[in-house]
């Protein structure tokens, strides 16, 4: 208990001094959430839409491939994507390893799945009838397509949500891949380990408590582009 | 000259029952629609009426088979274009997640109208279907008569010659469908716009249509005049 209140008081120490190595590293957790998702819903949106909108021959195993996919253990991504960039990997010489832009890799490789996947089950719930409506009322391919992806947004928004949330909270891909080098790759979550490593208990919840109040911001800014919801 | 805006030839199309899953095959020799005719199209569940009407609005593709509107053969190449000639009034009705006014709107932005002429047009059609207070509100808030009202408004919005409206009526109260009748009524003896609709009411076909055409598990028992 002790402990927790010792977190406590640290974390708002550190919130409220701006402690700029936090601000570092937080800012460098963003960076690489917010990259990856980007990266995986540009992909995903027009992925889903075909995959909702049409019925054929593979489509159920693909959801089942892609479903089994989100269970994934991080680590084993982290060591499948070292092996390809790493120094002796095929795709070593673009020297990635122990970078931001082989983790962003590595995580796109997470979320891509559990997107993709959310995606779907989003644009499969009424696409037939916003489809129908639309083309009914005299709307192209394009302008139907941008209106199912405005109609199933709230859906689309939780998927986001959902794929940055496991993004800034992973640790397996980043340890991995990053290295946990201080000015360079170190995020708010590998940094939590390494001080639990060293037995600074208290640190690591404060910097944890950080971690959460992150994504307490960005779900409240995600629950105000909801907001007209009823 | 020619007055034939629609016409179907030698169409073959599976569609499946709504209810029981079973797969029919709607089989139309030949089908002509002329300017300022009202058809009713009857039949039972599952004979093909709104199979019929979607592809009259070019919203599925028969396996087989020749679609023509306003003369034109409806090809790969002019369906979107062809598409905007014949809008439908689905059976079911969805509103799109905004206000009863974007809703009404969204056919002439697709058409990019220019906004002054989408209010002015919106406007009129809210006003013909007695929904004007109800602009603002947000979809959810209507009741289901309310609803299969602005989802004429939308069609009534674009102000094509030709309307294909799917069981307008049905399950609608008393006030609503008085309105939908009389506003199908007066755009074809008024303005002698061509209406097809399709109907389990023999009253509604008594009083509205001049023509009834009458469906059978995809086939057509009779055209009558």
């Amino acid at each position: 208990m002790e402990n927790f209140n010792l977190a406590f008081l640290n974390a708002l120490h550190l919130l409220v001094s701006l402690d700029s190595e936090i601000l570092q590293y937080a800012w460098r957790s963003v960076y690489i959430a917010l990259i990856s998702t980007t990266l995986v819903i540009v992909v995903t949106l027009p992925m889903g839409i075909l995959i909702a909108e049409n019925n054929f021959r593979f489509k159920r195993a693909i959801i089942i491939v892609l479903n089994t996919l989100m269970s994934l253990p991080t680590v084993l991504i982290g060591l499948v994507v070292y092996s390809f960039i790493g120094r002796m990997g095929i795709f070593g010489s673009f020297k990635l390893l122990f970078t931001i832009p082989g983790i962003i890799i590595g995580e796109v490789i997470l979320i891509f799945p559990l997107v993709l996947s959310l995606v779907i089950a989003a644009l499969s719930r009424d696409n037939t009838q916003i489809t129908k409506t639309a083309k009914a009322l005299g709307a192209s391919q394009l302008q139907t397509f941008l209106i199912l992806i405005k109609e199933s947004r709230y859906a689309i928004l939780s998927s986001i949500i959902a794929a940055f949330g496991r993004v800034i909270g992973e640790v397996g891909i980043a340890t991995i891949i990053g290295g946990n080098a201080e000015k360079y790759t170190r995020t708010l979550t590998t940094s939590i380990v390494l001080n639990i490593n060293m037995g600074y208990f208290d640190y690591a919840l404060a910097i944890g408590i950080v971690l959460l109040t992150l994504s307490l911001i960005v779900n409240l800014f995600m629950q105000l582009l909801q907001g007209s919801k009823r | 000259m020619n007055n034939t805006v629609i016409r179907l030839d030698n169409i073959s199309y599976s569609y499946t029952e709504d209810y029981n899953s079973n797969v029919h095959d709607l089989v139309i020799d030949h089908l002509e629609i002329k300017k300022g005719e009202m058809l009713a199209i009857m039949g039972s569940n599952g004979a093909g009426k709104s199979t019929l009407l979607e592809i009259m609005g070019l919203l599925c593709s028969p396996k087989k088979g020749d679609v023509y509107i306003n003369q034109l053969r409806v090809e790969a190449n002019n369906r979107s274009d062809l598409r905007r000639q014949v809008p439908v009034l689905l059976q079911s009705t969805y509103l799109f997640s905004t206000t009863i006014f974007e809703n009404i709107a969204l056919g002439l932005r697709f058409r990019k109208v220019p906004e002054m002429e989408i209010h002015s047009r919106v406007n009129r059609a809210l006003s013909i279907v007695e929904l004007t207070p109800h602009a603002n509100k947000q979809y959810f808030e209507l009741s289901g008569g309310e609803k299969r009202r602005v989802d004429l408004a939308r069609v009534l919005v674009l102000e094509t010659d030709i309307l294909l409206l799917d069981e307008p009526t049905t399950g609608l109260d008393d006030k609503s469908r008085a309105i939908i009748e009389d506003v199908i009524t007066e755009l074809n003896q008024k303005k002698c716009h061509t209406i097809v609709f399709t109907t389990h009411s023999h009253d509604q076909v008594k009083t509205l249509s001049s023509n009834v055409l009458r469906l059978h598990n995809g086939y057509i028992l009779n055209n009558e005049q």
